[in-house]
C-alpha cells in the first residue's frame, strides 16, 4: 500500500519538475534586480558604463559606499530615516492598539459612532489640497511631528487588530475588570501581551510604511533638515531620468579632459542599497507573524 | 434594570472614553476637517481672503476641467492602467497561490514565499530606480533583446509612452504578486483534504483537482477581493508609480487622476481646481464602492460593507 502511494507516474514527475522551474524562475525574477543593485553600487563608476555587469563586480570598490557617506544630506536623511521609523512606528502601535481594543468592546458606548467613522474615512478622503490646509493650520510644515502625528491611526490596521482583538475569549477582561483592574491595565497587562503577533505585524507594517514614505518630506518640509532617505533618492532619481542621456553626459565630460570618480548612476544603486537592506535584513522574520494577521483579519476588512 | 441615561453610561465607562477619545478627535481632524476644505472648490480660493471671503464661482471649476480634453486623457490612463493592474495583479496571484499550494516540499516553498514578499517591502522610489535601471537604453532587458537577436537596436523604454502602461503594469504585478497570493494561498490551505483524497480515488488527474476542486472553493474569495478592487477602480494605481516611473516625454500615458490633481494643487497653486478634482475622485470612487458592494451582495453574503 505504502509503495503504491509513493509511486510516482512519468506525467507527474514531469509536472513536479515543470512547477519547480517555474516557481524557481520567479523567485529569481523577484530577487535578481535587488542583487543587481547591489552588484553595481559595489562596481567602478566608469566600469560600469561599459554596460555588462550583471552577476558579479567587474572592478569591485567600495568607493560609491564612501562618496555617498561623505554627502551632508544624506546623513542627515538617514538620521531622519531612522527616527521617524522608531518613534513613528511605537506611536502608530501603541494608538492602534488602544483603539482597537475600544472598538473591540461591545458594552463601549461610543463603539458605534467610532466604527461608523472608521469606515467613512477609509472611503471618503479630502484630497491634497484640503488635507495640505489642516497639516499647515495645525503648525505642521517643516515640524518633524509631520512625521508622527499623521501617522498615529491607519483605518485598515485599525480594523485588522480589532478583528485579533475579538477573538480573545472576553472571559479574561472580565475577570481582571472583578478584580478591580481598569481598562488601560488590562490593555497593557492582558491584551497587549496576548496579541504580540497583531504586534509585531503592526510594527513592521508601519515602519515600513514610515521608512518608505518621501511624499510628506517632498510637501510639507522645506529645506534639509527634514529630509529623509527616500526624499532624496527620490531627487538624485529625478536628476538623472530629467535628462535620460547622462551616459552621454559622462562621455563628453571625460572627452573635454574632466575627472569623473562617481556617476548619478552609481551614486542612484548606492543609496538604493542603503536604503533597502534594512527591509530586506527585518521582514523574513516577520513572515510567520503577518501572514497570521492578515489571514485572521485582512479579508473582512 | 433601571434605565441609565447616555451621561451616566459615559462616566461609567470614562477610563474607556478618555482612551478613546484623543482618536476620535485625531480622526475629526484628519479625516473629517479636510472633507470642510471641499468648499474650496466652490470659490475662487484666494489665501489671502480666506475660504468665506473668496469670490463665489460655484461650479466653474468643475465645468472647466469636464470640458478640458486633457482630463478624458487622464481618465483613460487611470482606468487603463487600474484595470490592467486589477486583471494582471489577480491571476497572477491566483496562479501562484495554486502553485505554492501543489509543492511538497515545506522548505522550497516557505524560501519562494519569502522571496516573492520582498518587493512588496519596497518603496515605490526603489522600484522606478530599478526599472529605470533595467529598461535604459544600455540596461539589462535591451542587452538580452540584443543578444537573443529579437531587436537590433537599443530602445530607451522608459521615454517611449506607448510602452508605458505595459511597465507599470508589470512593475505592479511584479511588486504585488507574492503579497496578494497571501490570501488566496489561505484561502486553499482550508480546503477540505478530503476533496482531494476522494478526487485521487476517482482517478483525477492533478490539472482535473486544480480545476474542478481547487478553483471552485476558492471563487468566493476571488469575487470579494475582485469586487474589492472594482471599488477601488479609480485609486488602485496611485500617486507613486505614476509619479516615479513616467517623465516629461511619456506624460500623456503615464500621468493618472493622482497625479494631475496634485499638479494642479502643489505646482501651479490652483488649489480650488485641484480641490475640485478630489471632490471629483472621492464622489466617484464612492460611486463605485456603492456599485460593487451591490454587486458583491449576489456573490457573497452580507456584503463587504
Amino acid at each position: 500500500m505504502k509503495g503504491k502511494l509513493s509511486y510516482r507516474s512519468p506525467s507527474e514527475r514531469i509536472g513536479n519538475a515543470l512547477l519547480y522551474a517555474v516557481l524557481t524562475l520567479l523567485g529569481v525574477l523577484m530577487l535578481y534586480p535587488f542583487w543587481n543593485v547591489f552588484v553595481l553600487a559595489l562596481n567602478e563608476p566608469l566600469d560600469t558604463l561599459r554596460g555588462g555587469v550583471y552577476l558579479w563586480p567587474r572592478k569591485f570598490t567600495l568607493d560609491n559606499l564612501r562618496q555617498i557617506l561623505q554627502m551632508r544630506n544624506l546623513l542627515t536623511a538617514f538620521i531622519n530615516s531612522i527616527l521617524r521609523t522608531v518613534i513613528g512606528s511605537t506611536v502608530s502601535v501603541f494608538c492602534i492598539m488602544m483603539f482597537s481594543y475600544c472598538l473591540s468592546r461591545r458594552d463601549f458606548v461610543m463603539r458605534g459612532l467610532l466604527q461608523r467613522m472608521v469606515v467613512i474615512s477609509m472611503y471618503i478622503s479630502g484630497g491634497l489640497i484640503p488635507y495640505y490646509f489642516v497639516i499647515r493650520n495645525l503648525g505642521l510644515l517643516n515640524n518633524f511631528l509631520v512625521y508622527i502625528i499623521p501617522f498615529m491611526l491607519n483605518a485598515f490596521y485599525v480594523l485588522v487588530a480589532r478583528s485579533f482583538i475579538d477573538q480573545l475569549p472576553s472571559s479574561l477582561r472580565e475577570s481582571a475588570q472583578i478584580d478591580g483592574a481598569n481598562d488601560l491595565m488590562i490593555l497593557i497587562r492582558i491584551i497587549i501581551p496576548l496579541s504580540l503577533p497583531i504586534v509585531a505585524t503592526l510594527v513592521l507594517f508601519t515602519a515600513v510604511d514610515q521608512w518608505n514614505s518621501w511624499y510628506d518630506t517632498y510637501i510639507y518640509t522645506k529645506g534639509t533638515d527634514l529630509t529623509t532617505l527616500q526624499y532624496e533618492l527620490v531627487k538624485v532619481l529625478s536628476k538623472s531620468t530629467a535628462s535620460i542621456k547622462n551616459y552621454e553626459d559622462v562621455q563628453s565630460r571625460l572627452l573635454s579632459g574632466g575627472t569623473v570618480t562617481s556617476t548619478p548612476q552609481s551614486i542612484r544603486m548606492a543609496i538604493t542599497v542603503v536604503a533597502t537592506l534594512p527591509i530586506l535584513c527585518v521582514y523574513p522574520f516577520m513572515q510567520r507573524y503577518f501572514i497570521q494577521g492578515l489571514t485572521l483579519g485582512g479579508v473582512k476588512g | 434594570m433601571v434605565k441609565r441615561t447616555l451621561a451616566q453610561k459615559l462616566w461609567n465607562q470614562r477610563i474607556l472614553v478618555a482612551m478613546a477619545l484623543p482618536f476620535m478627535v485625531w480622526m475629526l481632524v484628519f479625516n473629517f476637517a479636510p472633507l470642510m476644505g471641499w468648499s474650496m472648490a466652490f470659490v475662487n480660493y484666494k489665501p489671502r481672503y480666506g475660504i468665506f471671503s473668496s469670490e463665489w464661482v460655484g461650479l466653474k471649476y468643475f465645468a472647466e476641467f469636464i470640458t478640458d480634453n486633457r482630463f478624458y486623457e487622464v481618465l483613460r490612463n487611470t482606468f487603463a492602467m487600474s484595470g490592467l493592474n486589477i486583471f494582471f495583479g489577480t491571476f497572477s496571484a491566483i496562479g501562484l497561490a495554486v502553485l505554492l499550494s501543489e509543492v511538497r516540499s515545506t522548505a522550497f516553498k516557505r524560501t519562494i514565499q519569502t522571496v516573492s514578499y520582498l518587493p512588496h517591502f519596497i518603496s515605490w522610489v526603489v522600484v522606478s530606480n530599478i526599472f529605470y535601471t533595467f529598461l535604459s537604453s544600455e540596461g539589462l532587458f535591451n542587452d538580452v533583446l540584443l543578444r537573443l537577436g529579437i531587436t537590433s537596436e537599443t530602445v530607451s523604454y522608459m521615454s517611449k509612452e506607448t510602452s508605458f502602461w505595459g511597465i507599470v503594469t508589470f512593475s505592479q504585478v511584479w511588486k504585488e504578486m507574492g503579497w496578494n497570493a497571501i490570501l488566496y494561498l489561505a484561502a486553499i490551505t482550508a480546503i477540505d483534504p478530503q476533496l482531494y483524497e476522494a478526487a485521487t480515488l476517482d482517478g483525477v488527474t492533478r490539472f482535473g483537482k486544480i480545476r474542478y476542486i481547487t478553483i471552485p472553493c476558492i471563487m468566493p474569495t476571488i469575487m470579494m477581493l475582485l469586487v474589492l478592487n472594482i471599488g477601488n477602480l479609480l485609486n488602485a494605481t496611485g500617486f507613486d508609480p505614476s509619479y516615479l516611473m513616467g517623465n516629461d516625454m511619456t506624460v500623456n500615458y503615464s500621468e493618472n487622476l493622482a497625479v494631475y490633481a496634485y499638479t494642479y494643487g502643489m505646482q501651479m497653486s490652483r488649489y480650488s481646481m485641484s480641490t475640485a478634482l478630489s471632490i471629483f475622485n472621492s464622489m466617484f470612487s464612492l460611486l463605485l464602492v456603492w456599485s460593487a458592494n451591490k454587486l458583491s451582495t449576489r456573490f457573497i453574503e452580507g456584503g463587504i460593507l
